[in-house]
């Protein structure tokens, strides 16, 4: 309570500060005295720039901007989706992130669909993302794009509860020399160097080498949880415009790492037993894009190759990905506004361990999608409903139809309403239908004991019908405010349940206790996401959420015992965050963080708030010298309980210091 | 306590909000309202085009008026070469080429199409709110990139609709090309 009283003080004196405060920019009040140089080089407030993206989106959408990335001092994807409003992020290790929308929980979150530059990084046998091995170069990124809730209609399968499209600069933005290097933080030693070249219009292209070297976390007992890991990435992108028409944009990377974790042998959470294991990982992609726009229409092409390579206790192997893509905008009678695509994705793997750990071992998955959206303007510019729908044919369940229908209306440029119904689909992976993981119980004297978890050859989609409705507005020059809320209906949700036990005398004599995965959970959730940015001063701002999620739960208790609901759900009911930026003076800037999270239901996991605060000095135009303390309050803290796999580390406080470095 | 606390809060966001719309921030329609004053200095109209001393300088806005008070509150006592600046709202294209500035929003861009044949030598200059109107052939765009409004310049436009554009502009601009 001290600390909120804190806070309130802090607003009263921010309300009574900007009384004394200069108007931006010009004494009067008013731009028309500046000259056109000076009114280009005039910052939009990041409050109306938010907006603009945002306030044609009829979806709880939420950017991180470059300079929220950029003041935020963290140094990965999972750590900065944090900041979103409605997101849940919590470490499991010093490699492993849960990253989830609207609940479900999980480190492998089979209901959010995550893409780099239009590429996506879900992994098709696990359903979920490795965030060590799917990583980029922090400084590329030009935003974040999130959206919580079905966004299948443009996206496909398994965007059930969110889509976060990471987007990189193109590489006319990046040309020259860029230098970084840390210490501390999340990181041993940290560095990347970037550069980038070309003539600003034609041709462009940048490469990029990084590394990192990360800190393990702490276990339970305050000891090394040994689960630190490295990485070395390098990669690059060529942006060709051919002509006014036509831009060609070539990128690709390869990387390699390891990380450490402590694994579980048994899967099965009370029978846990750990082993010290590492993660080998390396890959690499390769993507092409072809754009042409015209006058009334724009047309899009993409194909990328993606190789993975993982090998770890559980399995190892490669996954390979070959994916085209096809995209038409165009208007049509003035009042339609329609974007049209088709796509294939060849989706190959050849996963082996001791003993297999899927059946078959290899697999070839085939995947055809189509999807039309139109956004019909009822009223211009007043008025927007738009329909849509994605068609698609997967290897395991066939066909799928996700629908949506949306609609928009904004009263006044500072205000819009949006409301919307939808289907999505989250489709099987590999796990759900192929798997085959056996496991001797140690403990058995007389007969031995088998645990095995097999898939289902049955297994269905999972599917969601969501309901939505928000608002945006903005409140004077300098508060925009943005709430969402949400009531989702799941049906044939994934649960595993243990079937009867039986004795089978081959591959040995043994008494084999059968666990699947059955389609039995549905339920319902519901939740109000907020966000709200707000420029108190000239040299001040804030920006923060606060979100409020729950779930009615229903199916058959888990083979663990838990009832499905504690089983399944693994979401804290609210979280809160609040971010302050400070321009001490032109080159000196201060931020500061606190995230909350109430306490994960049905689990030992308290709730935690982390604070993390940071100072950067800008040296003139090349170089920026940055120092910060993360996780300020406490000397550590969980975020979320065990997996079946893996064990969850401590988040520790720590301090680093960067330097970055322009030529 | 909370009840307190509740209080402060109202109360220092009622206190900030009184504020912000007294205090200008960098609002990006100020921006953009403000750079249609200043792209006057750059552009010669025909002095047919601009009329007697005491005729007006009509700066039309077509499509729904995204500068609220701005635009208005900007322009007032402002003059252009002696003529009066005045502010008009359009429904349609019927009044476009009386305009000397034409600001088209974002959601008319398919209008420049039908304005293309009327206003060939009309001497209006058309700016558009928004990426790739320069190309659609409005004679200034008026683009965000980054955080930044930035100038697009079509000189083919300006040509076809009899307007003379200062080299300065230009470097201050990005000139475009047509698409086809």
């Amino acid at each position: 309570m001290t600390r909120l009283n804190g806070v309130a003080a802090l607003l009263l004196a921010a309300a009574s500060g900007v009384c004394g405060e200069d108007p931006a920019n010009n004494p009067d009040g008013s731009l028309s005295g500046l000259s056109l140089e000076e009114l280009t080089n005039l910052t939009v407030s990041s409050v109306s720039r938010r907006e603009q993206q945002l306030s044609r989106v009829a979806a709880a959408a939420y950017i991180i901007t470059e300079e929220e990335i950029r003041r935020s001092g963290l140094t990965s994807i999972p750590e900065l989706l944090r900041r979103v409003p409605g997101l849940t992020v919590a470490r499991l290790d010093a490699n492993k992130w849960v990253v989830g929308s609207r609940g479900f929980n999980g480190r492998f979150n089979n209901k959010m669909l995550v893409l780099i530059d239009g590429r996506s990084v879900y992994n098709n046998e696990y359903s979920g993302v490795y965030w060590d091995q799917n990583d980029v170069m922090i400084e590329d990124v030009e935003r974040i794009e999130v959206i919580r809730g079905p966004g299948a209609t443009m996206w496909g399968a398994n965007a059930v509860n969110g889509v976060i499209n990471i987007i990189t600069k193109k590489a006319k933005a990046t040309r020259g020399g860029l230098m970084t290097a840390r210490a501390g933080g999340d990181e041993r030693g940290a560095g990347a160097l970037r550069y980038g070249a070309g003539d600003g219009e034609r041709l462009n292209y940048r490469g990029y080498v990084k590394y990192f070297d990360r800190w393990s976390l702490l276990a339970a007992d305050g000891s090394s949880a040994n689960d630190g890991g490295r990485a070395l990435r390098a990669g690059g992108r060529l942006d060709w415009q051919s002509g006014p028409r036509d831009l060609f944009s070539f990128s690709g990377d390869g990387y390699r790492g390891r990380s450490s974790q402590s694994v579980n042998e048994t899967f099965q959470t009370p029978l846990a037993t750990m082993i010290n294991d590492t993660a080998r990982f390396s890959g690499g992609f390769a993507m092409g894009r072809w754009e042409r726009t015209l006058k009334a229409s724009d047309i899009a092409i993409q194909t990328y190759y993606n190789d993975e390579r993982r090998s770890e206790w559980v399995a190892s192997g490669v996954m390979r990905t070959l994916d085209f893509d096809f995209q038409q905008h165009f208007n049509w009678k003035d009042r339609h506004d329609v974007i049209w695509g088709a796509g294939y994705r060849w989706m190959h793997d050849r996963l082996s361990g001791s003993p297999p750990p899927f059946d078959p071992s290899s697999r070839t998955d085939h995947l055809f999608s189509a999807f039309l959206q139109d956004d019909i303007s009822l009223a211009p510019d007043r008025l927007v409903l738009t329909l849509g729908t994605k068609v698609l044919h997967n290897s395991y369940t066939g066909v799928e139809v996700q629908p949506g229908v949306r609609i928009m209306w904004t009263p006044g440029r500072r205000h819009s309403f949006w409301a919307s119904a939808s289907r999505a689909v989250r489709t099987p992976s590999r796990r759900d239908v192929d798997l085959s993981l056996a496991f001797s119980l140690p403990q058995s004297v007389y007969v031995p004991i088998t645990v095995l978890t097999t898939g289902n050859k049955d297994f269905e989609s999972e599917s969601v019908a969501a309901y939505e409705a928000g608002f945006r507005s903005q409140i004077g020059r300098r508060v925009s405010l943005d709430v969402a809320t949400f009531v989702n209906r799941y049906s044939k949700l994934e649960e595993t349940v243990q079937g009867t036990p039986y004795v089978r005398t081959a591959p040995k004599a043994e008494y084999v206790i059968p666990i699947t995965f059955v389609n039995t959970g549905w339920g319902h959730t519901l939740g109000v996401e907020t966000a709200l940015s707000w420029n108190l001063a000239r040299r001040w701002r804030i920006q923060g959420g606060y979100a409020w999620i729950e779930a009615h739960l229903q199916g058959p208790d888990s083979a663990d015992g838990l009832s499905y609901q504690s089983w399944a759900w693994l979401t804290p009911k609210s979280t809160f965050s609040v971010h302050n930026f400070f321009d001490l003076t032109r080159n000196i800037s201060f931020d500061a963080s606190l995230y909350y999270a109430s306490r994960l239901p049905d689990r030992d996991i308290g709730a935690y708030e982390r604070t993390d605060l940071r100072l950067a000095w800008k040296v003139g135009e090349y170089a920026e010298f940055s120092a910060g303390v993360q996780n300020l309050g406490s000397d550590r803290h969980m975020e979320f309980s065990m997996e079946e796999y893996s064990a969850t580390s401590a988040v520790r406080r720590s301090a680093y210091i960067q330097a970055l470095w322009r030529f | 306590m909370t009840r307190r606390l509740e209080a402060l809060l109202v109360l220092s966001l009622c206190l900030t909000l009184l504020q912000a719309e007294d205090h200008g921030g960098a609002d990006e329609y100020e921006i953009k309202a403000a750079m249609l004053l200043n792209l006057t200095k750059f552009v010669q109209w025909p002095a047919a085009k601009l009329g007697d001393a005491s005729g007006p300088f009509v700066i039309g806005v077509l499509g729904r008026d995204p500068f609220g008070r701005d635009l208005d509150q900007q322009v007032a006592g402002k003059t252009v070469n002696g003529h009066p600046v005045v502010v008009q709202r359009l429904n349609g294209t019927a009044r476009a080429e009386a305009c000397h500035i034409l600001f088209i929003t974002r959601g008319e861009r398919r209008r420049l199409e039908e304005l293309g044949s009327s206003l060939a030598h009309a001497s209006v200059l058309t700016v558009g709110d928004g990426d790739r109107f320069a190309e659609a052939g409005s004679v200034v765009g008026l683009v965000l990139r980054g955080d930044r409004v930035q100038l697009e310049v079509n000189l083919a436009a300006a040509q076809r609709n009899g307007l003379t554009v200062s080299s300065r502009l230009l470097k201050l601009a990005n000139v475009i090309k047509e698409g086809s």
